[in-house]
């Protein structure tokens, strides 16, 4: 079999108000010229003439043996079996679920269902958030977690009702969770159809991609920026934040620049985690040691003694705080800055990991780490990608799971390209040190 | 048949026709008591009645069901009404000679009807739509037991009419609409029932399950066996006319289980090889020694059962198979197709 003709299916999540129904809508009502069967959830109310329609109930099927990759959708089953039946085949099938449905099972359905397995093939899940409420419902409700975590694509709507600032914090956020998935910004669901119809995320053809950022290791520090040299010391003027304290860090750098911001981010590290002094509102911090400001409900300032250039390192991001800077009493912006992946996410547990390693992994060792890992952490892991060398086989190895449930092929030769192997879990309270040590015991 | 002295040197099949141009695929099939006429419940909407071997202007279309329709039911001693379900959420009742005006009971206005079936005696008619089993009379809609825990997969008879089985997730439940008030049996299992049957002799209900099992209910005890390593899930059952023998398809082979004295737990079954596999449906004929399988792959295997395996013979259709079923009389198989016909296969002898 050259062609895949199975039929596409798309799963549309998010949670209630997040602008779902406006963009099935849109899809619906846009001249694309395919011919799509929706499956709305329960609630749905949508009317359009030349597309079928079919309600569902959101109905749980688990299995004798209660395994998690087991569970699938039984009235997707039912209904996808019955729309087969027809002599009229769908270009596309679109499947919208309720804002509290978990997109596991769903995604099961079609790995787990020999039936649809052979007619239909899931091209991607599609997760719409609300710029404006998401922040409550993440914290409220896992559901919306665990959306975001199975997207491939995330839809970031009502970004009109939002600041741009807002925006890109929580374009942040979602990125530290999901870390693969594509995010596109929106306003009343208005974005490309291809976008939305055509994501290949299941396809293993589709190589890995991963925002190159994700890949590096984590830093202590949420932002870093470098200032130019000045008369007047450095003042940083705190709000009141999410925390009573922030830890900041100053160090010397030999110019404001990207690169030699760069130059000493292996250094603060070390430093930035290396027992912080208490330093009180209106106090002085000294360049190579790391303060923690106590902000109080008063909010703080502090200043740095340097008048060179220096780069600062904040524990949190600048908005948390509402960090303004100045030179005496001259308001001052940083030369370059840099943000990066939080450790954690306040008390958020969905988090990506994403591996990498040049070189070549040893087969037998891989097998055993991964059929062991998402046998004994399936339950957390909710996605997994990976584009993997493996030692004497010119082709990359491409594999990607949902849960327990793993589906992987040789694809493209490397030819000459680097070999190198990379994975990425999305998943529930992640062991970063237990994967990167698991990882690490496969390398060739 | 007398004196199948060499089985393989006689085939088990004569003719075999087909009508075709259907207005869709054939998602069921129902023979007339008579077995002149057959019912053809098209998954595209329209139900056709088509006259086997005689001309093709004598296929005539009704007007079905919106969106699709998923079961038809000839009702059993009369010459002329069928019933049918869809995803209209409606049951209707056709005259086949147009003598009539069809009769609509709408059932549920999101959930569509599954199936349909009457009472073996044809004066009561059932069906299924989502949580809900119907009974419908002269009157129209006489019963309604919506005490189910999830949707209904599949419904029968008891082969003598006193009580109505429906598959679901969690197992099996039975109602006995003479004692609508009273409440029904349950037989659970944690699994999902997709397909159900009746034993012929009302003594067991066979159900095959999404995960990949055959359940053998006891109907008396409510105790049940369970048959595993089938490798997909089994959506395809059928009892011998006798109840002895259970036909299961659940991956490439008919399995067929001797459910005599104790039962089939411990036994042997009888694995028959089919070309074009999976298999889409097994029907006993519900007279005589015949057995029939279609694949997805678009064969048609009849067995002799008294020698399955030596008597096995196969006929390719023009596209995968959806629907199967045995003439009243046992004696000629229909089996609809992808490519929206129909082909009736008759025994020789």
């Amino acid at each position: 079999m050259t062609t895949d003709d199975r039929v596409p299916v798309t799963v549309l999540t998010g949670f209630l108000g997040s602008g779902k129904t406006t963009l099935l809508n849109r899809i619906l009502t846009e001249e694309h010229g395919k011919r799509i069967a929706v499956i709305e959830n329960e609630f749905g109310e949508i009317g359009v003439d030349n597309d079928l329609v079919v309600n569902a109930d959101e109905e749980i099927f688990e299995m004798n043996n209660g395994c998690i990759c087991c569970t699938v959708r039984g009235d997707l089953i039912r209904i996808l079996s019955t729309l087969m039946r027809r002599r009229e085949r769908f270009d596309h099938i679109l499947i919208e679920t309720t804002g509290l449905a978990d997109p596991g099972p769903v995604a099961q359905t079609f790995f787990m269902d020999d039936e649809l397995a052979e007619r239909l093939r899931l091209d991607g899940i599609v997760t719409v958030v609300d710029a404006k409420h998401v922040w409550q419902h993440v914290d409220d409700a896992p559901e919306v977690a665990e959306q975001v975590a199975f997207a491939d694509v995330i839809l970031v709507n009502k970004t009109d009702l939002v600041d741009p600032p807002d925006v890109d914090r929580l374009e942040g956020m979602l990125g530290t969770m999901n870390a693969v998935a594509t995010v596109h910004r929106t306003t009343h669901g208005e974005v490309d159809i291809d976008a939305i119809l055509a994501i290949g995320g299941f396809s293993l053809e589709h190589a890995l991609e991963v925002d190159p950022a994700f890949l590096q290791p984590t830093y202590p520090f949420e932002w870093a920026g470098v200032f130019g040299a000045g008369d007047e010391d450095l003042v940083i003027d705190l709000d009141t934040g999410p925390d009573e304290a922030i830890d900041l860090l100053a160090l010397s750098v030999s110019d404001a620049s990207p690169a030699a911001l760069d130059e000493v981010l292996g250094v603060a590290t070390p430093v930035f985690t290396d027992g912080p002094t208490a330093i009180a509102s209106g106090g002085v911090m000294v360049p190579g040691h790391t303060a923690r400001l106590d902000v109080g409900d008063q909010g703080a300032s502090i200043a740095v003694h340097s008048s060179g250039p220096v780069a600062i390192f904040t524990q949190h991001g600048p908005d948390e705080f509402r960090m303004r800077f100045r030179r005496g009493i001259a308001p001052t912006e940083p030369a370059a800055a840099r943000e990066f992946a939080p450790d954690h996410e306040h008390d958020e547990s969905v988090t990506s990991v994403g591996l990498t390693a040049p070189g070549d992994l040893d087969e037998d060792r891989l097998k055993e780490w991964l059929g062991t890992l998402l046998q004994e952490k399936g339950v957390d892991i909710f996605r997994s990608k990976g584009v993997l060398s493996i030692a004497g086989e010119p082709r990359r190895y491409v594999f990607q799971g949902v849960h327990m449930l793993m589906d992987g092929t040789y694809g493209a030769p490397w030819d000459g390209d680097e070999r190198r192997s990379t994975l990425v879990f999305i998943g529930r309270d992640l062991d970063r040190e237990a994967l990167e040590r698991g990882f690490a015991a496969c390398r060739a | 048949m007398p004196g199948m002295s060499d089985p393989t040197m006689q085939s088990l099949l004569g003719s075999v026709d087909r009508v075709d141009g259907l207005p869709g695929l054939p998602a069921d099939l129902s023979w007339s008591p008579d077995g002149t006429k057959l019912a053809a419940g098209l998954g595209d909407g329209p139900v056709v009645i088509i006259a086997p071997g005689g001309s093709p202007d004598a296929i005539s279309v009704l007007e079905g069901h919106d969106g699709g329709t998923t079961s038809v039911a000839w009702r059993p001693r009369d010459a002329d009404l069928v019933a049918s379900g869809g995803l209209d959420g409606a049951i209707r009742v056709w005259s086949a000679s147009g003598a009539h005006a069809a009769r609509v009971h709408e059932v549920s206005p999101i959930d569509w009807v599954q199936r349909v079936a009457w009472r073996p005696d044809g004066a009561v008619l059932a069906g299924i739509a989502g949580r809900a089993l119907v009974v419908l009379d002269d009157d129209g809609i006489a019963h309604r037991f919506d005490d189910h825990e999830s949707t209904l997969t599949d419904m029968a008879w008891h082969p003598r009419g006193r009580a109505i089985a429906v598959s679901h997730y969690g197992g099996l439940t039975s109602w006995s609409p003479r004692h609508a008030d009273g409440t029904p049996r349950r037989f659970r299992w944690k699994g999902s029932s997709l397909r159900l049957a009746w034993s012929p002799d009302g003594r067991h209900v066979a159900t095959g399950d999404q995960d990949s099992t055959v359940h053998f209910w006891i109907m008396k005890s409510g105790k049940d066996l369970q048959m595993w390593g089938y490798p997909r899930k089994v959506q395809e059952l059928s009892w011998d006319s006798v109840g002895r023998h259970l036909a299961t398809g659940g991956g490439p082979e008919v399995i067929v289980w001797d459910c005599s004295g104790a039962g089939p737990a411990g036994t042997e079954p009888v694995v028959l090889d089919v070309d074009g596999t999976p298999l889409v449906d097994v029907a006993f004929a519900p007279a005589g020694r015949a057995m029939a399988a279609v694949t997805d792959g678009g064969t048609l295997a009849v067995w002799d059962m008294r020698d399955p395996r030596a008597s096995g013979v196969e006929v390719d259709l023009p596209a995968a198979a959806t629907a199967l079923a045995w003439s009243p009389d046992g004696r000629r198989v229909a089996v609809g197709d992808a490519g929206g016909g129909v082909s009736v296969a008759e025994l020789a002898t």
